[in-house]
């Protein structure tokens, strides 16, 4: 897999003209997405926020007999914006891009004395406005109290008391947004002044009777043995450990299932069409380009499955709490924790996830950091080289040697990503105020189902998309390009092909190919590290994405040997030069390989994300550049060394 | 009232701790200086949020506001992480992990 | 101690029936009950240039009447300082108790919010018809003038209401 199956969709518009839009604001772990979700159902479009990418969430709803725009806005705790996300929030209040109707006042009431302030000034834009208090079943568990009427005559607004998971609630905001019109305004905008608006405050709260809620019992027990200094860490590690393990163990049984139902698959297709070069293209480019890597996934199914998990029971803020103190090894904070974990699915999602990171520093050396550590794409081709090195069955004591080497490439992923992060963050320090580092610890809660799935259902849409778009299209032209221009048996007898061996016929056909002409172009950049033009022509098509590598090792192998690709691939010898003959899939260049792999930022949509994460090509120009550099010299490096081991 | 009770804590707090260049020691053994900050509160204990350090950049100063350290808020120190930081700290009815390089900028005094 | 300034906790209410009043919630028990005739210093410019019309003090409000020429949003900010300057100040105040007078504005007030609401929402009605000696005469009508209970509820609701305003207030009494 990789890349962008995380990409935030294309911009759908849902027509605005002449509907009521509503914007939904309010502090992170509000619960305010849950209720966006809530009003808009299944209508909820994902896009972007002209010039920058704060991930636009558009959703609509039917109020009494009218259709109306609801907006999620970024979940944030200040209007002195500190980051891109937050900025979106004050542009929407301000009116820079265009100021909704309404706004929906998303707080949780067991955060009150916090809250209100931002509530204040929130008020003080003269939109209309309404407030919604989550989480009141939590307050009164917790012996909290609040008069809801009381307070919405005391702030001049309507007050809707919601409780997670009710319907209730959602008809009552849905009946409050009917009638718009008659919505009521504060009398005076509360003070901006700080100690007017304390104790502002203060007389709001006192006159609702607001009683803040006693500290969550469940999660103080909880957190004393997830957050002890020993059992917290022990567990953080079971954690991480169960994590991958789930990742890779538990979704292994159905990846087989997918390839074993797209080989079934290619196989029937080739039977049934009878025109030679098309069966073979059809069961060949198009079901194993794309069924190779749809069996990846599972895998991506799973791991937004774990973090929506993660995330929805509190667990993520307490890892990035453990992790905090590593993390500032490398001049980041725990948080950016988050953003390389999630980069072991994909460095999209991870550098996305970079979002939430206030620093602008600190999203910059996340993000140069993010694609250093090891993706899901990089997977298949660590499995396919290491296997061409070791034998399954090797042991280094206990340990199968195919196991420890694919161990040790995560390892290097995670320690260089590390490394440069610290490099960047030492870089920028010269620049710029330091930015506080906060993080709230929100009560543990059992995750919801409808935000697992919600999760899942996105990424796993956007990664099946992209593989009936980008990487069936790469795969079609590779195909063509390794196939292409087909030989008459004329013009092979011509040559002095054996025309009686079809393998001899491929072999002829492939050499000849465009794809031959592109691969033996790059050579002289390859040739040091011990690559020829048929593994330059993996190289360059895995640009599209790392995995198409194994994709197109496939097609080489399958076009010189078509009936069996892998011994093709293992019996590849070196064309030319002083080891002509020898495999060409020595130890030496499959160290090279991995070692390329591990730098180098193979895939043109991580790229592309920098790019709409940065606003320039400035900084994905530089990560691809550096990563190239570093990439080729490790490799140049470990074919050196294997060469003088062996 | 506040004046005296202000006053008499004084006339105590000269008469039990010994002063060495500006800093204090006190009859608990914590070390406190004139200016006590957050970072400096043992974990388990409460105090309140008199100020914070107004020589701090304004957008940070301003955030920690609308984090909710304002002036007279009691803030529970909770625990730290296991190499000593960040901690939790507990306040206006919620938790907030904070490094003690912000948890400076906090003036705070005793929870009385 | 530091510089930091803490404020007299208040804020502003609407008045039902009248949009030219805000009711201030105030600390309880910083000024006497009554009508003031004479205030502090920076409020009081307020009354000599005609912003301000008039005020009344309830147990834990100051309400404040704006001349119809201006308007609340805009002056609000300003006689918001003000008004928290003087309720620091709460022995500068000149109050007459007028207890009767208070009582009736009280009354109307709250018989036109939370309690009126309450009232409302159950098909009746009531209406305030006389205050005479710290008694509140109220009149209660439609569904709620046959039904005993919620009478005695709603009674007791309302006087409840009124005298955690007034606490002069001696009863509330059905017309």
């Amino acid at each position: 897999m990789s890349s962008s199956h995380c990409e935030p969709g294309t911009s759908t518009q849902i027509t605005l003209a002449g509907k009521r839009r509503f914007a939904l604001i309010g502090n992170p772990n509000s619960g305010k997405s849950t209720l966006f979700n809530a009003l808009s159902g299944l209508s909820v479009k994902t896009g972007n926020y002209p010039g920058v990418t704060v991930a636009k969430h558009l959703g609509q709803t039917r109020v009494g007999d009218s259709t109306v725009i609801l907006e999620d806005l970024p979940g944030t705790y200040s209007l002195d914006a500190i980051s891109p996300d937050e900025q979106v929030v004050v542009d929407v209040l301000s009116g820079v891009d265009e100021a909704p109707d309404g706004i929906i006042i998303v707080l949780d009431s067991t955060t009150l004395q916090r809250s209100l302030g931002f509530l204040a000034r929130v008020l003080r834009h003269n939109i209309p406005a309404i407030l919604v208090l989550t989480f009141t079943d939590d307050l009164q568990r917790r012996g909290g109290h609040i008069d809801a009427s009381a307070l919405s005559r005391a702030l001049g607004i309507r007050v809707i008391p919601a409780t997670s998971g009710e319907r209730q609630g959602v008809n009552k905001i849905k009946a409050t947004l009917a009638e718009f019109g008659s919505w009521e305004s504060p009398v005076i905008a509360p003070p901006a002044d700080a100690a007017q608006l304390t104790a502002w405050t203060e007389s709001v709260l006192s006159t609702a009777s607001y009683q803040p809620p006693e500290p969550d019992r469940r999660t103080a027990k909880i957190d004393a043995v997830l957050l002890h200094p020993v059992w917290g860490t022990l567990v953080f590690f079971i954690v991480m450990f169960a994590f991958f393990q789930t990742i890779f163990a538990v979704a292994a049984p159905m990846q087989e299932q997918i390839e074993v139902f797209f080989a079934w698959l290619g196989a029937k297709a080739d039977a049934a069409i009878t025109i030679g070069w098309l069966g073979a293209f059809v069961s060949e480019a198009l079901l194993g380009g794309v069924g190779g890597v749809l069996v990846f996934l599972p895998q991506i199914a799973l791991l937004f499955v774990m973090i929506a998990i993660l995330e929805g029971s509190g667990y993520m803020a307490r890892a990035a709490f453990l992790m905090d103190r590593v993390m500032a090894k490398a001049g980041l904070e725990g948080r950016a924790f988050v953003s390389l974990l999630s980069s072991v699915a994909c460095a999209i999602p991870g550098i996305m996830a970079t979002r939430s990171l206030p620093s602008a520093k600190d999203r910059l050396a996340t993000m140069m950091a993010a694609p250093l550590i090891t993706c899901s794409a990089r997977l298949p081709v660590y499995v396919l080289l290491i296997g061409l090195l070791v034998d399954p069955d090797e042991r280094f004591g206990p340990f199968n040697v195919r196991g420890l080497i694919l161990f040790g490439m995560y390892l290097l992923g995670a320690v260089s990503a590390m490394l440069v992060a610290a490099i960047a963050t030492r870089l920028s320090r010269r620049s710029g105020a330091l930015l506080p580092f906060y993080m709230e610890i929100p009560p543990y809660q059992v995750p919801k189902l409808q935000a697992v799935v919600s999760a899942v259902w996105a990424s796993a849409g956007a990664f099946v998309r992209k593989v009936t778009s980008i990487i069936m299209v790469t795969t079609i032209v590779l195909w063509l390009l390794l196939n292409f221009p087909q030989r008459s048996l004329a013009e092979m007898d011509a040559a002095g092909v054996d025309t009686s061996s079809e393998t001899a016929m491929s072999a002829y056909v492939l050499d000849n190919s465009y794809a031959a002409s592109v691969g033996k172009a790059v050579e002289p950049v390859f040739a040091p590290l011990g690559f020829d033009w048929r593994i330059n022509i993996g190289i360059v098509s895995s640009l599209a994405a790392r995995e198409v590598f194994v994709a197109t090792l496939g097609q080489v192998a399958a076009a010189e040997n078509p009936d069996e690709p892998l011994t093709a691939l293992q019996d590849m010898k070196v064309l030319n030069g002083p080891d002509k003959g020898d495999p060409l899939f020595s130890p030496s260049v499959i160290a090279a390989l991995l070692m390329f792999f591990a730098f180098a930022l193979q895939c043109m949509s991580t790229v592309g994300v920098l790019r709409r994460e940065t606003g320039s090509w400035r900084w994905p120009a530089i990560a691809f550049g550096y990563m190239f550099v570093v990439a080729w010299t490790m490799a140049f490096l470990a074919a050196s060394l294997v060469r003088l081991v062996t | 009232m506040n004046h005296a009770k202000a006053s008499l804590s004084h006339v105590i707090s000269v008469l039990s701790h010994t002063q060495t260049q500006g800093r204090f020691f006190s009859r608990t053994g914590r070390r406190v200086d004139s200016r006590d900050t957050l970072d400096r509160v043992e974990t388990g204990r409460t105090s309140i949020v008199q100020e914070i350090d107004p020589q701090l950049d304004p957008t940070i100063h301003q955030r920690l506001l609308d984090l909710g350290f304002t002036p007279g808020t009691p803030i529970q120190v909770l625990r730290a992480a296991p190499l000593g930081d960040p901690r939790i700290y507990r306040l206006a009815g919620y938790e907030v992990a904070l490094r003690a390089q912000q948890a400076r900028h906090i003036v705070v005094r005793e929870d009385s | 101690m530091s510089a930091t300034v803490t404020s007299i906790a208040i804020h502003p209410e609407r008045v039902a029936s009248n949009s030219s009043i805000i009711r201030w919630v105030i600390p309880a028990g910083t000024l006497p009950v009554g009508l003031p005739i004479g205030f502090p210093s920076p409020l009081a410019q307020f009354f000599t240039d005609r912003v301000l019309t008039a005020g009344l003090v309830e147990d834990s409000a100051v309400w404040l009447w704006i001349h119809p020429d201006e308007s609340w949003s805009t002056q609000g900010p300003a006689v918001r300082e003000a008004l928290v300057e003087a309720l620091a100040a709460p022995d500068h105040w000149v109050i007459e108790p007028c207890d009767d007078a208070v009582l009736r504005h009280v009354a109307q007030d709250v018989l036109a919010g939370p309690v009126g609401d309450v009232i409302r929402s159950h098909g009746g009605d009531a209406a305030l018809s006389s205050v005479n000696g710290n008694v509140v005469e109220v009149e209660f009508s439609g569904a709620c003038s046959h039904c005993p209970a919620i009478s005695f509820t709603l009674h007791n609701r309302l006087e409840k209401e009124i005298r955690a305003r007034h606490p002069h207030l001696e009863r509330v009494v059905s017309a």
